[in-house]
């Protein structure tokens, strides 16, 4: 697989179809990739395909201008975090080279550590595998290889309704303001975050549980039909908070109401508005 | 030198916890394991078997009052001085405090906050049995000195530890242990052996690590700025301090910063000095391997590795510093 995308990699750049290429690369171990930018054919031999790749290199889209002809290796999570970002015109579609992997989950590098063993099981998968809603690249100009999937899907995880507030009391009072789940997300790419402002202030910097509750709720407020669940957020958190429990509700309740998945329309959650839709609290008898 | 039977360890905090406020790592289950006052009953996380976060958190916490105002009155809010015993934390973050004493304690005004958990802390410090793929103590320092910042070193040998106290008040904690023979001692510095490995020559790595060296460029292309490797760092010393108003008064609060954040060095006038993420990669690097030791005497990284787990796009500290990215 890894030579098929190295071949692959080098067309690319040999055709001029990109300036370069963004993928993976070994890491400092064998259950570590790194993201990894090839801008020539040489560089393209150190890129690979493995369990362990575990980015979402669509983050990276965002840092160039949008005339920039780049290439882009996908997951099928990340190809749909790619979807949103076309479809909200942040990347134009043309100059963008997809190249999609069939995926059968990857592994969390801290969890394989601490098992020591970099083999794809329930135990070592990222957790957001585990949840894993797409099953091919939403958008990509090749698929490379074929996988299956054998992790076994997790359930509903969000604690019962009554008991929500006291789980994320706890889960919140952990969090040091550190915003690195807003930081690896590649659809978070405001220039400057609600949370940094300082005039007006919307929220402190204090890391209490209810100061972060008001940060990460208004977070998955603005994730809300955005966010793909590819969930990097919660493989990078510090504190291991699972904070992509809250956006997987929030997808839920995007599907139920406006029948709309992330990643997979044409347009943005917010451009599918008609006339008919359920507005609760607004117009509500 | 003693010993402590790992089924030893319970009955051995309860007792330590009878004259000191026990803080060890502990985990809930689910998250990795941080340091914190051990309530009876809970078990630390000593032998390895997780992730550990660095005490940092307890050292120096994520969120602490200063002062507030009442009635237009200030509160003074620094804590008392109580005698604790921290254990399970590595030897490298021991070694971490003795940086820590260099910002906060040296000079004229030290910090009353930190010295309040610092003064009378006995440090247990632990020598894990499993060396960690991202553990490079040997590369920052030399580790047999390492075991003078502490009162006891913990080398872990599989079933039990070798206790061996490096202070007074270590001996007077550890007296009631049995003694260890001439093999276990053996053992222990054999394990020790293990993570001095690597060559310290901070003069090769300042040249290495120059301002203008082109190469930054290319080692910071990746970084996604979220700053992990400052939230885990055990010797990363950054705050802000900031106010906020509460009911009745107000209240100045310190809490984490980071040099990754772009509003780190943000000016009032609108000025940014390390505006993208080049100069806050190279600031966080020079900061540990050039400025802290022409400050201190000491680099002030510890090379525990916890920036290498933890950094989502795979920025390996160890590279960098040991020339494959910067040479």
């Amino acid at each position: 697989m890894t030579d098929k995308l190295r071949e692959e990699a080098k067309r690319v750049l040999r055709e001029g179809i990109a300036e370069m290429v963004i993928g993976w690369a070994e890491g400092s171990a064998e259950f570590k990739t790194t993201p990894f930018f090839a801008f020539t054919e040489e560089d393209c031999d150190r890129l690979v395909w493995n369990t362990a790749c575990v980015n979402n290199l669509a983050k990276y889209l965002t840092d160039y201008p949008k005339e920039k002809k780049i290439a882009l290796c996908v997951k099928p999570c990340d190809s749909a975090s790619v979807n949103v970002l076309i479809a909200e015109n942040k990347v134009l579609r043309e100059n963008i080279y997809v190249i999609g992997l069939a995926c059968g989950g990857v592994i969390d590098p801290i969890k394989a550590a601490d098992a020591g063993t970099c083999e794809l099981s329930d135990a070592t998968a990222k957790y957001a595998c585990l949840h894993c809603v797409h099953d091919k690249p939403e958008v990509a100009d090749i698929v490379l290889g074929e996988a299956e999937r054998k992790l076994t899907p997790a359930g509903e995880d969000m604690p019962p309704f009554e008991e929500r507030r006291k789980y994320w009391e706890k889960e919140f009072d952990k969090c040091v303001r550190c915003y690195a789940c807003r930081q690896v997300c590649p659809n978070c790419y405001c220039e400057q975050c609600f949370a940094d402002r300082t005039d007006p202030k919307w929220t402190s910097r204090k890391p209490t549980a209810g100061e972060s509750w008001m940060f990460h709720a208004v977070r998955v407020m603005h994730m809300a039909g955005r966010c793909v669940g590819c969930g990097e957020c919660e493989r990078v958190c510090p504190k291991s908070i699972p904070v992509e429990k809250l956006s997987r509700e929030m997808a839920k309740y995007v599907k139920d109401i406006y029948d709309y998945t992330a990643g997979m329309g044409e347009k943005p959650l917010l451009g599918t508005y008609k006339d008919e839709d359920y507005d609760a609290g607004v117009h509500e008898e | 030198m003693k010993l402590l039977p790992k089924s030893g360890v319970a009955g051995f905090i309860k007792e330590l916890s009878k004259t000191r406020e026990v803080v060890a790592p502990v985990s809930d289950g689910e998250s990795y394991a941080v340091f914190k006052s051990v309530a009876p009953g809970e078990t630390p996380i000593i032998d390895g078997s997780r992730f550990i976060l660095s005490p940092r958190s307890w050292f120096m916490p994520g969120y602490e009052v200063l002062f507030e105002t009442k009635d237009g009155e200030i509160v003074d809010k620094t804590p008392e001085t109580k005698a604790y015993a921290t254990i399970g934390l590595y030897l490298a973050d021991a070694h971490a405090l003795e940086v820590f004493d260099r910002v906060f304690l040296d000079g004229d005004k030290p910090d009353p906050y930190y010295n309040a958990r610092r003064a009378d802390n006995a440090i247990f410090a632990l020598v894990p049995a499993k060396k960690r793929w991202s553990v490079f103590w040997g590369m920052t320092g030399n580790v047999c000195d390492w075991k003078k910042a502490c009162d006891v070193v913990m080398y872990d040998l599989g079933s039990e530890f070798v206790m061996e106290p490096m202070t007074d008040r270590g001996a007077e904690l550890t007296k009631s242990l049995a003694d260890a023979d001439d093999s276990k001692k053996a053992a222990a510095d054999a394990l020790l052996a293990r993570y001095d490995e690597g060559e310290v020559d901070v003069k090769a790595i300042g040249e290495r690590l120059m301002w203008d060296n082109p190469k930054w460029e290319e080692v910071s292309r990746k970084c996604v700025a979220c700053g992990v490797c400052t939230y885990g760092c055990p010797s990363c010393s950054c705050f802000d301090m900031r106010d906020d108003l509460k009911c009745g008064g107000a209240e100045r609060y310190r809490c984490l910063d980071s040099c990754q954040h772009a509003d780190f060095t943000l000016m009032g006038s609108g000025y940014n000095p390390r505006p993208g993420r080049m100069p806050r990669t190279r600031q966080r690097l020079l900061h540990k391997f050039k400025y802290q030791p022409e400050q201190f005497g000491m680099i002030g990284c510890v090379g525990c590795g916890r920036c290498v787990e933890l950094c989502p796009v795979g920025i390996d500290i160890r590279k960098i510093v040991g020339g494959k990215e910067t040479k």
